[in-house]
Parts: C-alpha cells; structure tokens; sequence
C-alpha cells in the first residue's frame, strides 16, 4: 500500500489551525531573507548603477581619488595616446537646495559644447535635445539644466532660478534645461545638476581644474594596452582604471556589511525552523498510534516517513507562498532604511534605491522555505516511522524517560569548541567569511544548550515556584518538566532570537560607547563648525578653506583649527585619512590626543610639522604597526611613505592621523568638513556661537554644535547605522510570540482530559488558568536565560572579531544593560502575551467534554 | 427519614438542537440519602453519565435542579462549585486519569495541596489513604510502573484524600479485568461502610450493580427500575458472613 499526496493534504487541511502557526514562522523566515536580498540586491545595484552613470560608455576613467582636482591641461596628452578615441573632463561634485531639505544634488560639469562628450553620458543625445538656447546657455555661468523629476517636486521650470549650497557658499543658479528621467538623472531621482565645464571649474574646483577625464578607446583598439599607455603619460598620484574594476571596488566594501545583514536574515530562519521543529514534532506525535497502526499493517518506514515529509513540503510550499509576498513588502518598505544605513557605514550619499522581485530571489525563498520546512520535519518524521509498532499503539507518542538526555551537555561544548577554533584560523587567515560560520555554529550550540537548560533550569525554578506560588507553580514546571522537548524547542527559539537582538544590542552600544569616549577624548573644542548639509553619511559637506580666516575674524575665536576627512586604499582595505591643522596638534582647547602605549619622542610636534602621522589603535592592531615604522600610501602626488609617531584612540575608525599642511600638499584638497573653535577665555561659547552662526552662518550655511551636541549627534547617527536592529528585534518577537503560544497551546491540547480531570476533581478556572500562565513564565525566564548566555558569546564574538575583521574597527566591550533588561521584559511581557489565549483556553474547558477526549 | 444530600428534581438535558437534538435526560427525579452506595445502569445514551455530570455540577441542566448539601448547584458560581467539588466530592474515573508526571504520592496530594492543607497534613493524609487503599511501598513510582487496578487504586486514594462526603465513580471497573475490578469494588463498598461516604457509581456490569444499597436503571433518560438491593446480596457482606 502507498498512501499518496492527498493523505498528506487531508492531514494538513485537517490539523490547518495547529500548523498556522508553523507556516507563519516559514513565512517570517522567508519573509526576511527575501526582504534582505531584495534590499541588498536593491542598494548595491543603485551604487553601481551611480558608477556606471557617472563614467557613461567611458572604456576607461582617469582620477587623482574621490573627487580631487588636478589640471584639465591633462586632457590633451590622454588624447593623443594612440588607440584613445576621445577624451572627456569632468567636473564631479556635491551641492544642497538651500531650502533646509537637506538633499544632496550631484553636480557634472561636461565640455557641453562638444556633441561627442555629451553623448557619452546623456543618451538623448546632443545637449541642444534638452537645452532650449545653447548660446545663452554657455555664456551664462549661471546656466544649469536640472533633472526632470526633482524641478518637478519643487515647482521650478525653465528660467526658474535655485539657490544651492556649494563648498564656496551660497549661489543662484538658473534653469535652462530639464533632464528627462534617463540613465544617471533617473539613478539619482533626478537629483543631478549638470553644467557646462568651465562654470563648473569655477563653482566648485578651481581655474582650470577638473577632477576626472573619461576616456572612450578607438574601435579596434585593446582596452588594456590603451590603458597601459595611458597610465604613462600621467603624472604621480592620478590613475586610470576601468570603472567595471571601480564597480568590483563598490562591491567589496558594501559587501561586508551586506553579508551581515544576510547573516541575520538566516538566523531568523533557523528560528523559524526550530519553531517548525518543534509544530511537526508534535503534530507528528499525536499521530504516533496511527502510525504504530500504519506499521503494523505492514507499511515500511521508509513509506511513513515519506508521507509524513509530504506533509512538511505543504507547510513550506504554504510559508513560501505567504513569505515571498510579505518579504517584497517589507523589502519595499524597509529599503531607505538599509540604504541610509549602509550609506552612514560607508560615508556614501543615500542612494535612490528600487527593489525588483526577480525569478532567482523568488527561487531563493522558496528553496529556503521548504528546505527549512523539510530539514524541521525530517527529524521527528524519522523517529516516528523507526518506532517500534508496539510501542507506537502502546505509548501513544509519549516520551520514554530519559530519551535524548545529556545531548546537549556533549553537543553544545563540541560546537563551542570547534566554534573557537574557527576564530584562531580567522584570526590567522584574516577570513571574514570564517566568522558568519562561527556565527551560525554559536546559535546552533545555543540550541544544543536549551535541553540542559531546561532540565537543570526546571529543577532550580522547581523550588522557587513552589515557594513563590504553591501549588499552580509546583503543577506549571512538573508540566514544562514533562513536556522537556517541546519547551527545550521554544526555549531554544527565545535563545536564537533574544540572543542575537542582544548580540547586535551588543555591537551597537559597545560601538557607540567606543565611538563617543574616544571621540570625545580628542574633542576638546568648546564649538564645532559644519556645513548644514551632509555630503555622505554623517560627514558635512566641503566648506572653502576661505571661509577659516573669516571665522578666525569673529570676536571670542581664539583658535580655530580645521579637519578634513578622506578614504585612501591601503593594501586591499579602505581607511581613513583624518587630517587636522597643525594647531590641533598643540593646542589642548581643541584637541587631545591620547597615546597608546610608546611613541616617538615629541610625536605630536613631528605629526604637526608633518614629519610623521599617528595611526588609530584599529589601524595599529589591524595592521599590526609600531612606532617609527614606515606606512605606504599611494596619493595624488604620488606614493609617499610616513613614519608611525604613535597610536590613538581619538580616532575609532582604522585611520591616520596627520597635519593638514602635509594633507593639503600631497592630496591638494584645501576645503574643511569639521572646524574646531576654542573661545577666548573668560568669553561665553554661547556668545561666540552666536556671531558665528549671524556672520557666517547665513553665507556658508553652516551649523555651530557645542562638543555636546557634537557627542549627540554622532550617537544619532550610530543608532540610525543600526536601524535595521528594529526590523530584526520586530521579527524576533514576532517568532517568539508565535513559539511560546504555540508550545502552550499545544501544551493545553495535549493535556486537555488532564486539565478537564482538574476541574472534575475542583479546581477553579484560576488555578488552571494561573498554570498555564505559570508555565509560560517559565519558559520565558529560562529562555532568557539561554538568551542572555547565547547572546554574551555572539556579542563577544562580533564585537571582538567579527566587526573589526568586516569594518576594521576595534571596539572596546560594553554590555547594554538598559537595552537588554528592556529586551527581556519585553520578551517576558510577550510570553505572558503569547500564554493568554491558551490559558484562556484551558480555563474554559467544557470539563465533561475535556473528560470525553482522547 | 433522613434527608438526602443529593436532591435532583426534574431535571431535563438536551443536547443538540432542532431536529438533532437528543434529550438526555427527560424530567428526571432521584433523591439520595447520605451514606448510600447507588448503583446507575443503563443502555448507553440512557443518561448514566450526564446524570453523574449534573450531580459533580460539571454541567448545567436545562430543567429541573439539582442540590447538594442543601447547595442549589444551579445558583453556585464556577469557584463555589469548583470548591464544592474540591471538598465535598470526590471523583473516580474509568480511564483513571492519574497525571504521568507525578508520582502515586503526588498524584493523590495535589488536591489536598490546592485545598490549602498544611505540608504536613498533605503528608499525612496522602499516606492515609495509600494506606486505605493498599498501595504502600509504590508512592514513588509514576502511573505508567503500575498495574490497572493498582493505577485505580491510586485514582481512588485521590478521590477519598480530602476526606469527601460524595464519592463519584464513572464505570470505575471499566478498564479493569474481573478479579482486579472486584477488589475495586470491595473497596468502594468498604469505603461507603467505613467512612459513611455516599457513592453513586455508574456501571454496566450487573455483578458491580450489586455492590450497591440501590440499583437505578435509566433509560432514555428516565429512572425506569429503583431496586434496593437486600443486604445479604451485597458481595462483600456475603463474602463476609461466609468467613464468618
């Protein structure tokens, strides 16, 4: 006899209310894996897509780094090496709608008057398509053509004017062309200025200057040869790459933080299948006397587990159909939050992001949901059909004393182990992929420890819960005692959740708290000047180096010293080149600087004439540097080597520290993100904020913090680079409301003639009630517990290793006290939540009916 | 005559409605004095146990009321009846309904716990009735380490334990071979003997019918026999006037 898939069907739709709850925690896990890929998908496309605009049908692109000047002289000798068919100059920058919006314009400056260069990045065409009198157009330098859809939002029209904020101040520009939503203005959300090359040079660079040159290669020609021979011609410190190398470039570093967020994703779906695990396992054994019957009349094994995997293959078909959908919504919804965040990591521009539910992303979700599905029902399908047949008609599916003991105590300790032996080869082999598996082991040795939990747990709790609340108490953890599998699975399912919010409650807080007592160690500043608009993450945008002996002008300044910030490669990483004005190297009012352990004699002065640069304590752990050791680096003035002087920890990220006179020379980058003002003494910083802000604050549109304000708003910042905590703690108390109701429920239906006996023999519906709820309680302490332990070791792993080693920052370990007490109550509040209903449900029992069932 | 502690009058159960409805109980009347053993039969559906039911106020008649102790059980609310039935009513079943979890002493301390005694005075009864009902040198064990009739034993301890004026019993020889049933019933009677325990026992078997002082037979719903069983033909007393 073989039974076919519609027994399964009929045993689904028959026992539909009790696996609702397992298909709602597939979909959870589906949901949230496809909601991952979806916005990783989403934002990492937007930023090539940025790249791929900006550089248009370019072969090749020549710069001197992120956005740097250098001389449009250049253009002529790249056009004459052989095989290069033209030669475009660029002008690439930032401006802001002085409107408050904040909104961040991409400038592009491009020789309008030339067809050829035009064509390379509109595909419309030439430049007369989208602007109505070219010759007016380029002998106004006030000329810009703006993109469609941004005029649009604002009213504005051809001949309208907008004022925008560039790093020389405020300028008015004039409307004479609207991009239609294509390529680069349809990426950008037409947020994009374009303007002819020589207005450009002037608004935003310097006479002459631009800060890239695309190169299209003659047909016929090799790409890599022209590259070759372009290179050189050009003098030290500029490059020429290909920018499908520069797309590879994106793609690693947004790649760590990705892999993160995609690891999370997978944690869920583990919960979800323990939840799984746990539905099937008992669904499957309330069936165990219909099995014992199946086998008994001669069915093989092999034949009831294949039936009873059919079964799961519905559920996971059924989680799947529900998850995909609910992952595209939130992937939809919860996409400007993840490309906020991963703009903040990476000091990028929020992208204009879009997610596409494509065929593989589908395919994903559902090989996750019914793999989860078939993996959660494989175990105690397989126990079930390996049941004697006796002892299946006998027992009934209850467990036999002492099955599945001590399986824990040897698994999770295995696991542990192995798990460190993974961090000493990352640590050695610099794997990062490494720690994503160490993760995944951590939260499967949580779920190996919640047997021992359980058991040890319920004989502590046992005697407090007699004593605490009699009778109820004592008959709520004999229960959780009886029923130690399934309450190991829910527990388990509170471990992985609650242990992984506490593990990125962890991470964030320990990296606020490093992030803010080192920074604030070296800010010493009484005020701190910023553009009002942000060019990319939480840095300002680019203020004119003019603009600091104006504000050395105002009454009260007694000095003012000037920061600027930069990504430079080093090696195969990204760090960052943090350059001050000499003063902040000797001046205690505006910066301090903490050494870590030796340094050069007189390191600061030798940093300050720059005669050698500090690394931060990342950078030295990370690359293990010392003082007097020699750092590489390439710039725009070609490679240039400095000598360590000491290590810092006013800097968290991996990054040198050093003078801006030196930065200036080599990177010829004059413009400041940060000013640090000391006041004169005896004069009200308030006072002097004041003057600022009514002097120059208008012309430059700046903003004026004290150092508190400063600390504030780098810790909103952090907490906006950790917002996707909320859609993970969200999800994870959704999983751990459905898995505590659902273990009660089943709880209260599996002793529904117990409870209906209790009645009978006298006891109120409160007592009953009270039971149930008891064991909810307990539950939710003893996963707290399991939690708490899971989450310290993830927490420890990720803040030691696994973050340093993804972002190279080097974080100092604080535990979240607040936050994991606020986490905890609210998980023992959704346990008592998710206790309600079956409580409720057992206190209502018809008791004669509760006699009759079997 | 003395007064009947289980007064039921004219009590009608329905179950279902319209054209499925099936009258369990039709204008029933029974009065039963303290310290009888009372034995239901009847055909199945006759209403044995929705009688038995409505007696442990675990249901609720349509018609007709039924008072225990002077207590209207239609006027009590859920925590008066469930605190009459914790004090004054014990109940055994057929399927004995002892918790896997606990031990046999544990099993019959429960009530007594949620009744509020001292540690000590749950110690002390729960030993008690072990003792009365011969399950000494087990109260460690869990109900699956024990025999049928050992489990029903236990059930039984647990019903006497808290010292109740009602004893309940649901077809308690149901689950049980002849030889343990009777010892079950041996017991039961003794109880009644002893204690003055009044026992309504519902039974299909007519040899455990005669255990009772009296006999009611229901049929569809009706008290259609009411035969008092004379003394000489209660087992235990004859089995006793033969030793003697």
């Amino acid at each position: 006899m073989r039974l076919s898939l519609a027994m399964a069907y009929r045993h689904v739709r028959a026992g539909f209310g009790r696996m609702a709850l397992s298909v709602l925690a597939v979909a959870l896990g589906v949901a949230l894996v496809v909601a991952i890929q979806l916005m990783n998908a989403a934002v990492m496309q937007s930023f090539l897509d940025t790249v791929d605009a900006v550089s248009g049908k370019a072969s090749l692109s020549i710069s001197a780094g992120e956005g740097l000047p250098f001389e449009e002289g250049l253009v002529q000798r790249v056009a004459a090496v052989p095989g290069v068919k033209l030669a475009v100059p660029l002008v690439s920058s930032v401006a802001f709608p002085d409107d408050g919006s904040g909104e961040l314009l991409t400038v592009l400056g491009v020789d309008l008057g030339q067809d050829a260069a035009v064509r390379l990045y509109h595909t419309g065409g030439s430049a007369s398509e989208v602007i109505d009198d070219l010759v007016v157009f380029l002998s106004q330098p006030d000329s810009i053509v703006l993109g469609r859809e941004f005029a649009q939002r604002r009213h504005l029209d051809l001949g309208s004017t907008i004022d925008l904020v560039t790093p020389g101040g405020v300028k008015r520009f004039t409307i004479r062309g609207l991009l239609d939503p294509q390529g680069l203005a349809r990426t950008l959300g037409g947020r994009l200025v374009v303007m002819d090359l020589f207005a450009a040079e002037r608004a935003f660079l310097g006479n002459e200057e631009v800060n890239q040159i695309d190169v299209v290669v003659a047909d016929g020609a090799s790409v890599e040869a022209v590259k070759t021979a372009v290179a050189q011609t050009l003098p030290p410190g500029l490059h020429v790459e290909e920018p499908a190398l520069r797309k590879e470039g994106v793609r690693k570093t947004i790649g760590g933080f990705q892999t993160m967020l995609t690891a999370f994703g997978y944690l869920a779906v583990l919960a979800a299948f323990v939840i799984c695990y746990s539905r099937l396992g008992a669904i499957f054994e309330a069936r165990t006397w219909e099995v014992g019957l199946l086998r008994s009349v001669g069915l093989r094994q092999s034949v009831v587990f294949a039936e009873l995997l059919k079964e799961s293959l519905l559920l996971g078909a059924a989680g799947t159909v529900v998850g995909v959908p609910l992952g595209a919504f939130i992937g939809r919804h919860g996409l400007p939050f993840v490309a906020t965040t991963t703009a903040l990591n990476y000091r990028l521009p929020v992208p204009v992001a879009a997610s596409v539910l494509s065929v593989a992303t589908v395919a994903l979700g559902a090989a996750v949901g019914l793999g989860a599905a078939l993996l959660a029902a494989a175990i105690p399908a397989l126990r079930l059909a390996r049941k004697q047949p006796v002892a299946a008609l006998t027992l009934r599916g209850r467990d036999t004393p002492g099955e599945g003991r001590a399986r824990g105590w040897l698994f999770g300790p295995a696991l542990l182990a192995v798990s460190a032996v993974l961090v000493v080869w990352q640590q050695a082999a610099r794997l990062t992929a490494l720690g994503n598996v160490t993760t995944a082991l951590v939260a499967v040795a949580a779920c190996a420890f919640a047997g021992p939990t359980v058991r040890s747990g319920g004989r502590l709790l046992s005697a407090v819960w007699e004593r605490v609340f009699g009778a109820s108490g004592q008959f709520a953890i004999a229960h959780l005692r009886q029923q130690a599998r399934r309450a190991t699975l829910t527990v388990a399912t509170l471990g992985i959740g609650l242990g992984v919010v506490l593990m990125f409650g962890m991470l964030s807080w320990s990296f606020e708290r490093t992030m803010i007592a080192q920074v604030a160690q070296r800010l010493r500043a009484d005020l701190v000047v910023t553009s009002a608009f942000v060019s990319g993450g939480y840095v300002g945008a680019p203020i004119s180096e003019a603009f600091m002996e104006e504000l050395r002008a105002v009454p009260g300044v007694a000095v003012a010293a000037g920061e600027q910030q930069r990504d430079v490669r080093y090696g195969d990483d990204s760090v960052v080149l943090d350059a001050y004005d000499a003063v902040c190297f000797a001046d205690t009012r505006v910066c301090q600087w903490i050494i870590e352990g030796e340094s050069l004699a007189d390191g600061a002065r030798l940093v300050a004439a720059g005669e050698a640069v500090f690394v931060s304590s990342s950078f030295a752990h990370r690359y293990d540097t010392h003082p007097g050791d020699l750092i590489r680096l390439a710039s725009p003035s070609g490679p240039v080597s400095f000598r360590v002087a000491g290590s810092t920890t006013g800097q968290p990220a991996p990054a040198l520290v050093m003078s801006r006179d030196l930065y200036r020379k080599l990177w010829n980058d004059a413009p400041v993100s940060w000013v640090h003002v000391g006041v004169a003494s005896g004069v009200d910083p308030a006072a002097v904020r004041r003057a600022i802000e009514e002097r120059l604050g208008r012309k430059y549109r700046l903003r004026v913090r004290s150092g508190a304000e400063l600390m504030e708003y780098f810790r909103s910042q952090v907490h906006q680079g950790f917002g996707f905590l909320y859609i993970m703690e969200v999800i994870t108390f959704l999983l751990v409301l459905i898995a505590i109701g659902d273990t009660l429920a089943t709880g209260v239906i599996d002793r529904t003639r117990e409870l209906g006996m209790m009645r009978a023999v006298g006891l109120p519906r409160s007592r009953i009630f009270a039971m149930v709820m008891l064991e909810g309680t307990a539950i939710a302490v003893l996963g707290i517990a399991l939690a708490t332990g899971a989450g310290l070791t993830l927490g420890l792993f990720w803040v030691e290793v696994q973050f340093p080693a993804i972002l190279g920052w080097n974080l100092n370990l604080h535990f979240p006290v607040a936050f994991s007490l606020t986490a905890a109550a609210l998980t023992l509040a959704l346990c008592l939540v998710g206790s309600l209903l079956p409580s409720l449900r057992a206190a209502r029992l018809s008791i004669p009916a509760a006699l009759r069932n079997e | 005559m003395k007064d009947g502690i289980i007064d039921v009058t004219d009590v009608v159960k329905t179950y279902g409605s319209g054209t499925r409805a099936t009258r369990a109980l039709d204008g029933l009347s029974l009065r039963i004095a303290a310290g009888e053993f009372v034995s239901l039969m009847g055909p199945s559906g006759s209403g044995k146990s929705t009688l038995l039911n409505l007696i442990a106020g675990l249901d609720v008649p349509d018609e007709g009321r039924v008072v225990l102790n002077g207590h209207d059980l239609g006027a009590l609310a859920d925590h008066a009846l469930a605190d009459l039935r914790l004090r004054t009513i014990g109940f055994v079943f057929q399927a004995f309904n002892l918790i896997p979890a606990l031990t046999v002493e544990e099993n019959v301390a429960w009530p007594l716990e949620f009744s509020g005694y001292p540690r000590a005075e749950v110690r002390r009864r729960t030993a008690e009735a072990l003792a009365r009902v011969g399950v000494v040198g087990r109260e460690r064990r869990h109900p699956a380490e024990l025999s049928g009739g050992e489990q029903q034993r236990v059930a039984i301890a647990r019903a006497v334990a808290t010292g109740p004026a009602i004893l309940l019993a649901d077809e308690p020889t149901g689950n049980l071979d002849s030889h343990t049933g009777t010892t079950i019933l041996d017991l039961l009677r003794a109880l009644n003997e002893s204690e003055n325990v009044t026992i309504v026992m519902v039974t299909h078997n007519v040899f455990a019918a005669t255990y009772g002082d009296r006999t009611l037979e229901l049929q569809d719903g009706r008290i259609v026999r009411d035969v008092r069983t004379p003394p000489k033909l209660h087992p235990l007393t004859a089995a006793d006037s033969e030793t003697r």
